[in-house]
């Protein structure tokens, strides 16, 4: 062999390590970074699973039995939801991992919260709503992510009556609950009922006598509230938790 | 011609055909090299969607959040089962931030070898301070 056969060789030599070098490292290369990015749907389930979450913590901040006749303002409920999400930021940042954790699910896209009449005194067919709504793209997570999530409440039909078991008076009411997931889909989740009714100053807890599911989202509910020292100025909430842990109340006039 | 019948032109055809003979084993160890590693991951990909879909359907029915949270790990066991065909073993891992393992479920002879995994990130309005990780690993 010449020189320049064997530089030939050589190349070859060099040439088809290469390629097997690049054939067995490609897809391990790929498995890191499948690891680390999520498909579409799981990304959209977490950053929906940390909407309702911070929907949840700001709704709870202030319930019936801890407030006065002063309800929350919708804007420190969304301060509240906020700082949820920063929370979890600060908790993310801090450990050790965060960096990892930070390309699975990212808290730095643009989210809102809205908070409407939450505790306020309804008028029928009036609405209690929260909403969340999140945009986050590249390059913070490997996808385009948009999601919302609302939950409604409405006072649809209310009325008073005169106790026929004993001395007192019930309170009638129809309310309807849903959630619209994306402005799409609209679910009935499980709810639970709680009345609490004003009573020489006081909210104290009044019993619900029957709660009866009647489709779509409509409950009708039959609360005893015993007799009110002011029958003229009667006010009762209504507070309603979800199986998500959201809850919502308002006030009704009677 | 007088090349080739030559020393030097058979010397010249034996280098070439030697360095043929290296591209071409090369580009087949390559090749089988890749469909292989193909398969495996296409393998692993299957599992690793079977196993965000599954973490998405648990945390979308809200049953993550109440075995992590609220202490319903036999209803989440039994999600696991009813989600994951019984010929796919897994290991669910319940890890606080800092890697700290804190709670597993495994199921359906699950073995570590030739798994494919998801990485959830989980939080609770009860807990804000205490974010979960969630793995859920499945293997054949």
């Amino acid at each position: 062999m010449n020189s320049k056969g064997q530089i030939l060789v050589v190349l070859a030599a060099l040439l088809g390590s290469m390629l097997i070098s690049f054939a067995s490292l490609t897809p391990s290369f790929n498995i890191f970074i499948f690891m680390l990015t999520p498909p579409k749907q799981a990304l959209t389930s977490m950053y929906h699973s940390l909407e309702i979450n911070a929907i949840a913590y700001a709704s709870r901040i202030h319930t019936p039995d801890k407030v006065g006749f002063n309800t929350p303002k919708p804007q420190s409920l969304s301060l509240h939801a906020k700082s949820y999400i920063s929370q979890l930021k600060s908790k993310f940042e801090s450990i050790g991992v965060g960096q990892a954790l930070w390309r699975i699910i990212n808290v730095t896209g643009e989210y809102l919260f809205t908070f409407t009449n939450l505790g306020a005194v309804l008028n029928l067919n009036s609405k209690v709503s929260a909403l969340a709504l999140w945009s986050i793209s590249k390059p913070y997570v490997p996808v385009d992510v948009n999601t919302s999530y609302k939950v409604e409440l409405t006072l649809q039909d209310l009325n008073i009556e005169m106790n026929p078991y004993r001395y007192g008076f019930i309170y009638n009411s129809t309310v309807k609950y849903l959630h619209i997931v994306d402005n799409v889909t609209t679910k009935y989740p499980e709810v639970n009922f709680t009345a609490y009714v004003l009573s020489s100053g006081v909210w104290g807890k009044a019993e619900i006598l029957r709660t009866t599911y009647r489709g779509n989202g409509v409950y009708s509910l039959a609360i005893d509230i015993g007799v009110p020292l002011d029958t003229r100025n009667t006010y009762v909430i209504v507070q309603v938790e979800d199986s998500y842990g959201v809850v919502l109340w308002f006030k009704c006039k009677a | 011609m007088k090349l080739i019948f030559s020393r030097r032109g058979q010397g010249r055809l034996v280098e070439g055909a030697l360095a043929c003979l290296i591209l071409l084993i090369s580009f087949g160890v390559a090749m089988y090299t890749i469909n292989v590693k193909a398969q495996t991951l296409r393998r692993g990909f299957d599992l690793e969607d079977l196993a965000y879909n599954v973490l998405s359907i648990l945390d979308e029915d809200g049953v993550l959040a109440k075995a992590l949270y609220f202490g319903g790990m036999d209803e989440l066991r039994d999600s696991l089962n009813t989600l994951i065909p019984s010929s796919i073993g897994y290991r669910f891992e319940v890890r606080s931030l800092n890697g700290f393992l804190e709670q597993v479920l495994e199921g359906n002879g699950f073995k570590a070898g030739d798994a494919g995994s998801a990485i959830y990130l989980l939080s609770c309005y009860t807990d804000p301070d205490n974010p979960r990780i969630v793995v859920l690993a499945l293997s054949r």
